[in-house]
């Protein structure tokens, strides 16, 4: 009878030891591959926060599209996002946080500030980072882990430039900027002024407003106005630069108008600009109308996914994630990243082809626009060069 | 197959039994209450998001409700345009919902505004989406919600349009927050809003707000935008939840009240952990009880197996106890009954196997078994003590291999691992060693023991001592070897014949003698007693035979036999009839011998004594001739030497000139005649030289074509490229000529041909023994193979029998009237001097054939162009000196004197070598030289010749001789003469050699 007992207890033991298995080992050894973690870190709130999140939005596309597609060799990719809330401090930590989860790479920031912060840490951490806003040209040529998808401001500038000398025929020109970004201000107001000077043209002088605090939009326009420059350059935000530009007609002055790319891109500035920002000009690397099938593609597949129209941070989120999945199907080693984009050189953006230089510099097609009838209108394009 | 345990399948079965309903209902009560808790706890989610929609309808519905009463103010001018500012503002502060209120004219210029701002009043807001979807549509209009870059806060636009103008509200949407902060649902679910993007607008943790975070991907999110109010089960942030959505009709926002599957359902899990656990627990008790009654089922059913298990072990005594099953009771009273069956059955089992045993021990016949590992496990005790001489318990545990030597032990092995492998029965005979170390032959007989499961657990058997049966054998094998040995030497073969069954038996030998082949042939009587194909043989074997049939008499007799392969032999046999009781002939036995051999040796014999008889009679013919010969030409020196003398004296025209002539010539016919005995005695002169045979014929085409009748015609065929043979000239010339002579005597006064063919051959064993076959048997001789020469002589004469060709070389035998029978006798000589051969070919009629082979020679020596005999001489030569005569006839004394004088010389005589030596000794060196004859009484030639020589070794000495001069020259090893002449000899023979001798130097004689 002991026997039997023994037997009984053994069964039963071994039927729970199965159900164990059944429900709890298997599911788990069935688990698949260990994703890939990306982290994202960028501006979700606070300043900034609507491209940020236009950027986070671009490159959860990019994520879900190409887990859909099976991952990277099998491995599904997941993104960690992180507010870096627009300070240098709290991105360090989150960055940090990132690089402790085990991401391959970060993407971010967007702002330049935050960039020039976090880079050393990048490089001390030796982990890669793809700036998908951060255009300041302080990190233009440098041998470090810091890649990026936009076209620098010294890179951009020569642009701007040709556009109001050559296009706009303006001579002379007062720049206007948010001293609330300090470093993004200078590094246009030097770039731009630079640019325009070997062209021939003369800047004047340069307004500032700071964006934390409360300032009289109709003073700055007549501030303006009283500069008689032929042309203003507006690095400001976009609510700002719309206003700048209400005052400025409102005030009787027709004073044309360049929009640096922290402005024209920001939906505030047409949306409040009225109808005095229609003749406004800018270079940007989003083309309003897409050109081609994949740009199509991807703005139908934004909008289906978020409700909302694509724009250019969305743009720059989605072809950083698309960047880096390209060098991870190559390579599953993070130290080889860069090396891997680097020599690979050549990615099919969204808004074009985009070359990287040997320091992870972009070479791309830019665009020139124009706010026409309420709208953006393309009216030239430059090819990648190294300019 | 094997059993299952009656334990094990009841066991299962009550378990079964009992489990499988409780089981059934369990998962059917636990499945459909898992429903019902599942819909309730979905349908109270669904409740509370629809309450939580409700409020936050009414949540929009308070500044719509504002918008409008602004607008109605508007419209009935109760506020005034001074005034708006002021009563916009008002409404700020009081209703926070409001973030901002501006009124826009119709071309959306900002008019009015609160919270007041100098920058804003004036300022173009048509490119605001609010402004012309509401311009466009006429209607209020929510927008999507947005972050206001003013606070930095989650808000949307209401648009109210007014006939003109336009009324937009900045709403604050934190206050969405409040609306679901007050539901609590689980330790972790809540509620949450998601606007109709899909952004979450309204959660519990600000982050998801402050981040615009879009949940559209989510499954509930797509149904829902479809319009669908329901539960979904979804997965967001890695965790599984259940979310019931309501919409908010004014937005289509999505209210959710989320909970995590887990947590939402833990009623439902308790219940299942509930039903689960009491499922276990009723099948448990119910195994339980089983297993109880099973114990009592199976107890005595157990206490059987214990009893059957004493039994086995030899204890019978068994009284059955009080079982409650009737069933069980009667297993039991059966196996009562059993048991006591099984006792007595035991009981007589033990005595006959005490019986048995005694009789295995006492038996001669070792019985054994070994394991496994080939080691005795028994060993009957007599048989053990008898064989090995050891005690059976000295053997006992150690290996069978251990009781022979490494060799035998080797093999026993291999035998012992086929039996173990599996191999039926086995009978073999080993060697194994005695306690003393004496080998013991032995015959095993093993087979395989196996267990129930059929593995071998070694081998048993028996085994007999067949040493004795052994040597035996070994000597009646020996015994057979050598009757069979005896019977192959002696070509003798034992038979048998069963007359009642008919059946034959015979040895070996009776196949060899008569050549049967074994495999073909069985053995018959006809074979034995086979009647010859010689009638004359028939009733001498009937009579033996019949002898044997009537009588027990021992018969015998001599039969020649056809062999099976088609030869003849010679045989004896010898036959005995066995009697049964009855008087019944039952068998005839007896023996047969092959004498061929014997027959042969006898026939042989007799050939070879008729040979040596007939070779005695020839050699004693030849010794007569030659004496003859020699006589005779010692007789004709005189005649032909007088005569030479007296035809020198007689005058030229002197009629007695012609008298001496014929003398002359009939002398010289007569010694030609002696020359023909010396040949054919052996005795002929021999001077070798190589001779052509075809130059040497045609050189005697004369002399032939006068030797024969004028009406035969002689013809030649000459072979060319003839090869040269040693031989004598004067002795091939004789051959030639006396084969012509017969051939023309054979054709006689008709006309006829002779034909001289000439060739060359080569002669092979056969060729050669077949010639010798052909001729009789006295003239056989052992002839090399090679090329041979040949001279064939055919005639076209009479011919001539068999009987005459045996009788042709005899001697003296002759066909013709006036013949001497010497010629052919002689040319047989001559030819078997030369080591060569003769062949005769004869029909009655047609004539008669010769052929002469001689060996050829390798190179020719001593061409036959020099012929000295027929050289001429120098009839002036005259000699001078002394020469002493040494012959013992009188008549030779006296011609040779006057032939020497005539010569020139002074003449001395003496009759014998003693003589001779006295006359020498006495001249003191005035003798020049010694004509010396051989044959003479007292002293022989040979040795005067010898005391000559020690007188004066340079002495010229001629011998003279009836006999040919190799015969006598060959006499001498040391210093021979100093030349020879044959006699009978005439002056100018003698003038030529005392020539030649006197020519000679000094030195040269000896």
């Amino acid at each position: 009878m002991k026997a039997i007992q023994r037997k009984i207890i053994v069964v039963v033991i071994g039927f729970a030891v199965i159900l164990v298995v059944l429900f709890f080992v298997i599911p788990k050894s069935m688990h698949p591959k260990e994703p890939i973690k990306i982290g994202l870190a960028n501006t979700l709130t606070g300043t900034a926060s609507t491209a940020g999140i236009h950027i986070r939005n671009g490159a959860i596309l990019a994520v879900e599209q190409a887990n859909a597609a099976g991952g990277i060799h099998g491995r599904m990719v997941e993104l960690l996002v992180r507010d870096d809330k627009g300070d240098p401090a709290e991105a360090l930590r989150v960055d940090q946080e990132l690089i402790d989860e085990g991401v391959v790479a970060i993407l971010g920031h967007y702002l330049s500030t935050l960039s020039m912060a976090t880079v050393p840490l990048m490089n001390e951490k030796n982990v890669l980072m793809i700036g998908l806003g951060s255009i300041t040209s302080e990190l233009t040529g440098l041998d470090d882990n810091f890649l990026r998808v936009e076209i620098p401001i010294d890179r951009e500038a020569p642009m701007m430039a040709d556009l109001a000398y050559n296009r706009l025929g303006l001579r002379d020109m007062v720049i206007v900027y948010d001293a609330a970004n300090q470093k993004l201000a200078d590094s246009w107001c030097s770039n731009f002024s630079k640019e325009f000077r070997k062209l021939g043209g003369r800047v004047s002088g340069a307004v500032a407003l700071d964006s934390r605090e409360k300032f009289s939009a109709p003073n700055l326009a007549r501030q303006i106005i009283k500069s008689k420059a032929q042309g203003v350059f507006l690095v400001t935000n976009g609510i700002h630069g719309a206003l700048i530009c209400q005052h400025l007609r409102r005030e009787g002055s027709g004073v044309k108008i360049v929009a640096s790319g922290w402005t024209f891109p920001d939906t505030d500035f047409l949306a409040n600009g009225g109808l005095a920002v229609e003749g406004v000009v800018s270079v940007s690397g989003f083309e309003e109308v897409p050109g081609n099938r994949r740009e199509r593609e991807f703005r139908d597949a934004y909008e289906r996914r978020f409700g909302e129209s694509c724009t250019e941070p969305a743009q720059n989120g989605y072809e950083g994630v698309q960047i880096l999945l390209t060098a991870l199907a190559i390579t599953n080693d993070p130290q080889k990243l860069k090396s891997v984009i680097l020599d690979h050189k050549i990615f099919p953006g969204v808004g074009g082809i985009i070359v990287f230089d040997p320091y992870g510099d972009p070479v791309r097609a830019a665009y020139f626009v124009e706010i026409r009838d309420r709208r953006i209108t393309t009216i030239g394009k430059t090819e990648p060069s190294n300019h | 197959m094997m059993p299952k345990k009656l334990r094990q399948v009841l066991t299962l079965n009550f378990i079964a039994v009992a489990a499988l309903p409780v089981l059934a209902v369990g998962l059917i009560a636990l499945r459909s209450l898992s429903v019902s808790l599942e819909e309730e706890i979905t349908e109270k989610n669904y409740i509370i998001a629809k309450s939580i929609a409700g409020d936050v309808e009414r949540f929009l519905n308070e500044p719509l409700n504002l918008l409008e009463q602004i607008r109605n103010l508007k419209r009935k001018g109760i506020v005034s345009e001074k005034e708006l500012n002021e009563y916009l503002a008002g409404l700020v502060t009081q209703y926070p919902i409001f973030n901002v209120i501006r009124i826009l004219d119709q071309k959306g210029i900002v008019t009015h505004l609160a919270p007041f701002d100098e920058n804003i009043p004036g300022l173009d807001m048509s490119n605001q989406p609010y402004y012309r979807v509401a311009r466009k549509t006429g209607e209020s209009h929510w927008s999507h919600t947005l972050i206001l870059s003013q606070t930095r806060r989650l808000a949307l636009t209401l648009t109210l349009p007014l006939e003109k103008e336009m009324i937009v509200g900045y709403l604050n949407l934190s206050e969405l927050n409040r609306v679901i902060d007050k539901v609590k649902i689980g330790d972790s679910g809540y509620a949450a809003i998601i606007d109709s993007n899909g952004t979450i607008i309204a959660h519990p943790d600000q982050k998801f707000v402050s981040e615009r975070t879009n949940v559209k991907h989510l499954f509930f999110a797509q149904q829902s935008m479809m319009g669908k109010e329901r539960t979904f089960f979804y997965r967001f942030m890695g965790v599984e939840k259940i979310g019931s959505v309501a919409f908010v009709p004014q937005t289509h926002w999505m209210v959710i009240v989320t909970q995590p599957i887990e947590e939402a359902f833990l009623p439902v899990q308790r219940v299942r952990n509930i039903g689960w656990a009491g499922m276990l627990a009723a099948i448990l008790l119910a195994g339980f009880i089983a297993l109880i009654n099973l114990k009592r089922v199976l107890k005595p059913l157990l206490r059987l197996e214990k009893e059957s298990q004493r039994i086995a072990d030899g204890d019978y005594t068994y009284e059955p106890e009080s079982i409650p099953y009737l069933e069980i009771r009667n297993v039991a009273h059966s196996f009562k009954t059993m048991i006591d069956a099984i006792r007595d059955r035991d009981k007589e089992l033990r005595n006959s196997e005490a019986k048995y045993r005694q009789l295995v021990e006492s038996s001669r016949i070792l019985i054994w078994s070994v394991d496994s590992l080939g080691r005795w496990t028994y060993l009957n005790e007599n048989a053990a003590r008898r064989i090995y001489g050891y005690e059976p318990g000295e053997m006992l545990g150690k290996p069978f291999t251990d009781f022979m030597t490494p060799e035998q032990a080797k093999k026993d092995w291999g035998i012992f691992e086929e039996i173990m492998a599996g191999k039926n029965q086995v009978n073999y005979e080993t060697v194994h060693l005695r306690k003393d170390g004496t080998p013991i032959m032995m015959n095993f007989s093993a087979i395989v023991l196996r267990d129930e499961q059929g593995e071998s657990l070694g081998t048993t058997g028996t085994a007999g001592d067949i040493t004795e049966r052994k040597r035996a054998e070994e000597a009646l094998r020996e015994s057979e070897r050598r009757l069979r040995e005896a019977q192959q030497l002696a070509h003798l073969g034992n038979w048998h014949w069963d007359i009642q069954t008919g059946n034959v038996e015979w040895s070996d030998e009776v196949y060899e003698i008569f050549r049967f082949d074994p495999n073909q042939v069985t053995p018959q009587i006809d074979s034995i007693l086979t009647l010859l194909p010689w009638s004359e043989h028939h009733s001498r074997d009937q009579e033996s035979i019949q002898k044997a049939f009537e009588s027990l008499e021992f018969g015998s007799y001599e039969q020649e036999s056809l062999r099976a392969d088609g030869s003849t032999g010679f045989y004896t046999v010898t036959l005995q009839g066995i009697y049964d009781d009855d008087g019944r002939l039952a068998v005839i036995r007896g023996t047969v011998q092959d004498i061929t051999e014997r027959k042969q040796i006898e026939e042989e014999r007799l050939s070879l004594e008729r040979q040596v008889q007939h070779v005695q009679k020839l050699e004693s013919l030849g010794v007569l001739a030659g004496g003859i010969a020699h006589d005779f030409n010692n007789l004709l020196m005189g005649i032909l030497g007088n005569a030479d003398l007296a035809i020198g004296i007689l005058p030229p025209y002197s009629p007695a000139r012609e008298n001496i002539r014929e003398i002359e010539k009939a002398s010289k016919r007569a010694a030609e005649l002696a020359k023909q005995m010396l040949a054919y005695s052996g005795k002929g002169r021999f001077i070798i030289k190589s001779i052509d045979l075809n130059e040497f014929v045609e050189e005697m085409a004369h002399l032939l074509k006068v030797s024969i009748s004028k009406k035969t015609m002689l013809r030649y065929h000459f072979a060319k490229n003839l090869p040269f043979f040693d031989g004598d000239v004067t002795q091939i010339r004789q051959v030639i000529m006396n084969l012509i002579t017969n051939a023309s005597e054979a054709i006689g006064d008709n006309s006829g041909v002779i034909t001289l063919s000439t060739g060359a051959t080569h002669c092979d064993r056969a060729y050669l023994d077949n010639i010798n076959k052909t001729m009789p048997a006295d003239l056989h001789q052992l002839m090399p193979e090679g090329v041979y020469v040949y001279l064939e002589v055919r005639d076209t004469g009479c011919g001539m029998d068999t009987k005459t060709i045996e009788k042709l070389f005899d001697p003296f035998f002759t066909t013709k009237f006036m013949g001497r029978g010497l010629g052919l006798s002689a040319v047989l000589g001559i030819v078997r001097g030369h080591r060569g051969i003769i062949n005769v070919y004869s029909e009655i009629g047609k004539g008669t054939t010769f052929k002469v082979l001689f060996p050829a020679s390798p190179s020719p020596q001593n061409p036959t162009a020099d012929r000295s005999e027929d050289n001429a001489v120098e009839e002036d030569w005259r000699g001078s000196g002394t020469v002493l005569l040494v012959d013992d006839e009188e008549l030779i004394q006296h011609a040779g004197k006057q032939m020497l004088e005539r010569i020139g010389f002074t003449v001395l005589t003496a009759s014998d070598g003693e003589e001779a030596l006295r006359i020498f000794q006495e001249s003191d060196g005035d003798i020049d030289c010694v004509l010396l004859d051989l044959t003479m009484p007292r002293m022989s030639g040979e040795e005067c010749l010898r005391e000559l020589r020690k007188i004066k070794s340079d002495v010229r000495i001629v011998l003279s001789s009836g006999y040919n001069e190799q015969d006598v020259v060959r006499r001498f090893t040391e210093k021979g003469p100093a030349g020879f002449i044959q006699k009978p000899y005439q002056t100018e023979n003698l003038r030529r050699k005392m020539k030649e001798i006197f020519s000679q130097k000094v030195e040269e004689i000896s």
